[in-house]
């Protein structure tokens, strides 16, 4: 029975009114004349189409939802939105959390710019890589246990010592000044206005050169990144495409990542970089494939000497018979590894027949 | 001692369809590339060029020793990964990466592998292939250990003033004749007879002997125009592929015979006329 219209199994209840809905009758009064068959009839069969009606339009929007959730949870784990995270996404896969998920401890103390760099500097350059820094931040890098005969001090008298390979300067403009000519590339920045340190890679050509360099890599990490996109034996997410078709992978994990691909096949599941401040290169890389693949690549990563052998590389066994690897190279990333033809015009030959 | 061309070195394929396109299957986009072993301190390698896009074509050239010089490969244009391995060492090992670089159509590159060992490196020389007219084209290749600096000259022309290791001149045009080759470096000298023919090119190799510093008079091209194959193969490219030929006429075959065989279908279908 679709609907109760029997008045008789309705309770009496003294004192209601009678509901202008109410088919019954009011206690005590002689019962109305009963409608037609054809006006009950009709009635049923409206009532019975309305609540069709109600009931398939909430099965319908209740479908529609679910059917909604599920593509959007299907696109968001196919990486489909990857593109439109932007930063929040370079910060994750940076190994840092969003901005919005900071939250300032009271308790811990936040360190300096100077120690931060300090700690910075100590664990992401390579172990070799002379130093030059003022005073304050040799004496902060020391303390982060960098050795002595790696640091070379910036006097007024030798602002732009020879053979540093990175530069830690305050953001004072006559250091700034100092340092732009000889090491123009800033690859790490900790604290903001007059306490800001930067951390700069020098470059043997100067800022011309620089410039220069830049370009060449630029242009060749792009097509390098693109032939490895055709690389059968590598997977990669659609934001780790976007990032090698942009030039933003650095070319070590890019000549890396095809040896490996000679021997396995992976998946390339995060680029990443531990720099803040800017926005330079992805240094390390988190690949995924069957345990024992991964555990010969590890071998193979370790096996290798500079510029080529990485700074960090460990393995984490999965339960799925599976196994992650993370691979990151030192700071700063070097240029024209991928254009390696010796360039004829800088051998001392020929500036010395200049 | 001169090495002309390719001297040692076995050319073969990480796969059998890798051998084939080293040497077989040169198309013409390819680039050319040779390796030559140029440290006396390293034993004989296996060298292996990996390309990023196809990790399935991957060229190896095995058993390469001190002074070996291979032919010029053809290889897919591209970005390589180089790496070695010991001699004979299986494809499975782990290998040592030493450089990476772009194989452009139509250019040829030396690889040279040069240094210590352990310490080996290899630098990535673009070599010449075509010369002025009734010139020769030379150029110097800085590989000794012994000698951090040498002079280099050819009869009257100084090819290189204290060329540091590790370095290499660009061209230089000479007039083609024979001339005596002379090194001079702060320890040690060296001479040695070469012949410079018109339209060649070379690369002079300054290299470590057991008794002081040793020429290599290695030739890039020979004949201007003619792109090394195979086996230092420098013929008139009567055999050289050539470009698919052009699917126009073909088409137009097709089309025609379609057009006729329309006509006769319609031509059937009319009735006849009859005489009136």
């Amino acid at each position: 029975m679709l609907l109760n219209i029997d008045s008789r199994t309705r309770p009496d209840r003294p004192g209601e009114p009678a509901s202008a809905v109410r088919t019954g009758w009011a206690p005590g009064r002689p019962p109305t004349a009963e409608p037609s068959w054809g006006r009950v009839l009709a009635t049923t069969i409206k009532l019975w189409v309305l609540r069709q009606v109600t009931i398939r339009r909430w099965r319908t929007v209740t479908v529609v939802a679910a059917v909604a959730i599920v593509t959007v949870a299907a696109l968001a784990v196919s990486g489909v939105f990857a593109g439109t995270v932007g930063s929040a996404a370079r910060a994750r896969a940076a190994g840092t959390p969003p901005e919005a998920t900071v939250v300032p401890r009271r308790t811990t103390p936040q360190p300096s710019p100077a120690q931060a760099a300090a700690a910075w500097v100590a664990g992401q350059l390579s172990g070799d890589a002379i130093i030059a820094c003022d005073p304050v931040m040799c004496a902060a890098l020391q303390a982060h246990g960098v050795a002595a005969s790696r640091l070379m001090p910036l006097t007024p008298r030798a602002p732009d010592p020879p053979g540093a390979a990175v530069v830690v300067v305050t953001s004072a403009p006559a250091a700034t000044q100092r340092t732009e000519a000889y090491a123009p590339a800033v690859i790490a920045s900790f604290g903001s206005g007059s306490a800001r340190i930067d951390v700069r890679a020098a470059e043997p050509g100067g800022a011309a050169g620089y410039e220069t360099a830049q370009r060449a890599d630029l242009a060749a990490r792009m097509s390098a990144g693109s032939q490895l996109l055709r690389n059968n034996r590598i997977r990669f997410t659609r934001q780790d495409a976007a990032q090698l078709r942009a030039g933003e992978v650095d070319t070590r994990l890019l000549a890396t990542l095809a040896a490996l691909s000679s021997q396995y096949s992976f998946t390339v599941t995060a680029f990443g970089d531990a720099s803040p401040g800017v926005a330079v290169l992805y240094r390390d890389v988190t690949i995924t494939g069957p345990a024992q693949n991964i555990a010969r690549a590890l071998a193979l990563v370790k096996a290798q000497v500079p510029p080529y052998l990485p700074t960090q590389a460990a393995m984490t066994q999965l339960a799925s018979g599976l196994a992650v690897l993370r691979i990151e190279f030192a700071a700063p990333s070097p240029l024209g590894l991928l254009t390696a033809v010796l360039d004829v015009n800088r051998s001392p030959a020929q500036l010395a027949q200049r | 001692m001169v090495l002309v061309g390719g001297v040692a070195g076995f050319v073969a394929g990480a796969s059998p369809v890798a051998a084939a396109s080293s040497t077989a299957s040169a198309t013409a986009q390819d680039g050319w590339v040779r390796i030559a072993h140029l440290s006396p301190q390293a034993p004989a390698m296996d060298m292996y060029l990996y390309p990023f896009g196809d990790p399935e074509m991957a060229t190896v050239l095995r058993d390469v020793a001190y002074g070996d010089v291979s032919a010029y490969m053809a290889l897919s244009p591209g970005q390589y990964t180089v790496a070695m391995r010991g001699f004979g060492a299986p494809a499975s090992s782990a290998p040592a990466l030493t450089t990476s670089f772009m194989v452009s159509a139509h250019t040829a590159y030396t690889l040279a592998a040069l240094g210590p060992d352990p310490g080996l490196r290899v630098a990535v020389l673009q070599d010449q292939m075509t010369t002025p007219m009734g010139r020769a084209l030379v150029r110097v290749f800085q590989a000794s250990l012994r000698e951090p600096t040498v002079t280099v000259t050819y009869g009257p022309d100084v090819l290189a003033r204290q060329l540091a290791f590790g370095s290499a001149t660009s061209y230089i045009s000479v007039l083609p004749g024979t001339h005596m080759v002379r090194l001079s470096a702060s320890g040690a000298d060296a001479s040695m007879r070469v012949k410079l023919a018109a339209d060649t090119v070379h690369t002079i190799v300054v290299l470590d002997d057991a008794s002081g510093l040793r020429i290599d008079a290695l030739t890039d091209a020979v004949g201007s125009q003619i792109m090394p194959s195979g086996g230092a193969d420098t013929g008139l490219g009567g055999t050289a592929p050539r470009p698919p030929a052009s699917p126009v006429p073909w088409l137009l075959l097709v089309a025609a015979g379609v057009a006729l065989t329309a006509a006769g279908f319609s031509g059937l279908r009319r009735p006849a006329r009859t005489a009136v």
